[in-house]
């Protein structure tokens, strides 16, 4: 029976930090769902592995303790096969939380009475809901002031090959300015126009890319322009590309 | 005891492994850090030296205001009165309960080596740690080290000062002392957290080579950018604070040269593309250089901006922007990505140059 309602509650604990997953809200959201699978269920899983009984707040010291330890070794094993991503983090937490209820615990584990030792009373409840009530109103003023901390606006400009040493070259723009913005591309070849595109509009955070295939010559520029104050035009970005050199029948011969 | 003996052995014998056989040696790296530490606090105790201002960044400028630099002062110091009430009592909790001895003779036992918690006499000796990394915080040579050091001899402190508060807070009914334990232990936590973070414990603007106050979207995107479109484990070169972003949202290869190696730095800092550059290039097989033209603006907040070799003061004023894009200059480098303030150079051509 009591391995019942512990296999439960890690079943709940992994539903609750999937749906924090799968929400696209406030981080917030997903910091609270996530937080008994990182912080719990974990270290309650390796408890089940020690001998000894221990008394009810060194127990949950040490839950908490051994839930960090595995998300450390965890960190160092999901960055070796490169897993080091949130989904990642979901499945090797679920499986050592999963494996931990479902595995017979040491004959003498000390999780083996999971809730002894502890009377809760009404003021208890009081205070621990003080508590949270106090940590989400710092997270929550920590992860907005996070994430409204945009120093810069910028937009992203980048120009490569499409294949290493082909004259088929792309031209990327990506909009971080927080506000639409429309601008002329021009892709000049020693000097020369080889093409221009105007009026591009580039949505807040959208990337767009244009395709150029470049002609013989030594060094490709790309100029990003918009239109300034007064009827100008101001330069916002410029990349270029060294070309690479092509070999002609003759240089082969 | 043998058995416990074996696993200390063997603990040790592993970390020693690691370090000699898979890790970097730490001893070249660490052993300058603790000795010019506790001679620059020698120094400073006779009178003469350098010391370093607290609360205040490299550049001299940036500063922690008064009320965040008084509750981290106020935290040490509230932390030290508890210390040095707790430290004996929580010896004395160590040692043979048998002896009957109370007070000061408790500690007679000590000597004698009559314990029956040699962990808890462990934990207690290890707090004696935590006065050390504050004293590390005044120099200049040893105050990273002290900053690490705290949090994990704050482990021992803590416990230290659980008994100095339970001295003071004997009865659940001296609401008068809950209060002031209350007040005594949530200033330990903030200053605490002040005291760690230092500068950076107040978000304020950009800082370059701030470490956290460095972090932010435009750095990130542009790493991030490096690995979607030049793919990982690249050979770059670039500044302190962007490093840490390639290695980790970039997962790029960073090339540094030695501690004592200021060439990298040349590459950033000489106002011309001379011989050497090129052979640095080519030899490190250098493919990309991230220029962060923010570097020209400001100087660095922990007064490098590359690496302990750098020549001496370049961290305390801004880097010349002539020399910082003097690389699109040669026509055989590619300005592949701009954002404003960050470029990347593709150098990968002058690898084979002569």
């Amino acid at each position: 029976m009591r391995g019942d309602r512990r296999l439960l509650f890690v079943i709940l604990g992994v539903l609750a930090a999937a749906l924090g997953l799968l929400l696209d809200g406030h981080p917030l959201w997903r910091l609270i769902l996530a937080a008994p699978l990182v912080l719990v269920l974990p270290g309650a899983a390796l408890l089940r592995l020690f001998p000894g009984r221990l008394p009810a707040p060194g127990r949950y010291a040490l839950t908490a303790g051994l839930s960090m330890a595995a998300c450390v070794l965890g960190g160092l094993l999901l960055n070796a096969v490169g897993a080091l991503t949130t989904l990642g983090w979901f499945v090797l937490l679920s499986a050592i939380s999963l494996a931990g209820a479902l595995v017979a615990p040491h004959p003498h584990a000390a999780i083996s009475q999971p809730w002894s030792g502890l009377a809760f009373r009404p003021r208890h409840g009081v205070l621990v809901a003080a508590t949270l009530a106090a940590m989400t109103v710092t997270l929550g003023a920590s992860l907005r002031n996070r994430t409204e901390f945009h120093p810069f606006a910028y937009t992203d400009f980048w120009m490569l090959p499409v294949q290493p040493g082909s004259t088929g070259y792309e031209v990327g723009i990506r909009n971080q300015e927080r506000r639409p913005e429309v601008v002329t591309l021009r892709v000049t070849v020693d000097g020369t126009l080889v093409g221009v595109w105007r009026d591009i509009a580039v949505a807040p955070g959208e990337t767009v890319l244009k395709s150029v295939a470049l002609p013989e010559g030594r060094k490709a520029e790309a100029m990003l322009l918009r239109a300034g104050p007064d009827s100008t035009v101001e330069l916002l970005r410029k990349v270029s590309a060294s070309l690479p050199r092509i070999s002609t029948g003759s240089e082969k011969d | 005891m043998l058995r416990v003996a074996c696993v200390a052995a063997g603990a040790v014998a592993a970390a020693l492994a690691w370090v000699t056989f898979i890790g970097n040696p730490t001893s070249g790296y660490l052993a300058p850090v603790v000795t010019e530490g506790a001679q620059q606090f020698a120094q400073m105790m006779q009178g003469h030296g350098p010391h370093r201002e607290l609360y205040r960044a490299a550049d001299g400028a940036f500063s922690v205001p008064v009320w965040l630099s008084a509750c981290g002062i106020g935290s040490v110091l509230v932390l030290c009165v508890l210390l040095s009430f707790g430290f004996l009592t929580a010896c004395a909790a160590g040692r043979a309960p048998a002896s009957g001895r109370t007070g000061w003779y408790a500690l007679l036992d000590l000597l004698r080596r009559r314990w029956d918690n040699p962990r808890l006499l462990l934990v207690s000796l290890l707090a004696l740690l935590w006065p050390l990394s504050v004293l590390l915080h005044l120099t200049t040579a040893g105050w990273e080290l002290g900053n690490r050091m705290n949090a994990f001899a704050f482990i021992s402190a803590g416990l230290v000062a659980a008994f100095g508060i339970a001295r003071f807070w004997r009865d659940r009914a001296q609401w008068t002392r809950g209060i002031i334990a209350g007040f005594a232990l949530a200033l330990i936590a903030v200053g605490g957290m002040i005291n760690g973070w230092g500068t950076a414990a107040v978000r304020t603007q950009y800082r370059a080579e701030g470490d956290a106050l460095t972090v932010e979207p435009m750095g990130i995107d542009a790493a991030a950018w490096a690995a979607r479109w030049l793919g990982p484990n690249q050979n770059f070169v670039t500044d302190r604070d962007n490093r840490v972003l390639l290695l980790t949202y970039g997962r790029q290869h960073i090339v540094t040269g030695s501690l004592s190696d200021a060439t990298t730095a040349d590459l950033f800092i000489s106002p011309v593309i001379w011989e050497g550059l090129r052979d640095e290039i080519r030899d490190q097989r250098i493919d990309y250089l991230l220029v962060d033209m923010r570097l020209s603006t400001q100087p660095a907040l922990v007064g490098t901006f590359f690496q302990p070799g750098e020549p001496a003061g370049l961290g305390l004023i801004p880097l010349d922007p002539t020399a910082l894009q003097k690389w699109d200059g040669d026509e055989r480098v590619s300005r592949v990505f701009d954002d404003g303030w960050i470029r990347i150079y593709d150098v990968r051509a002058l690898q084979d140059a002569r």
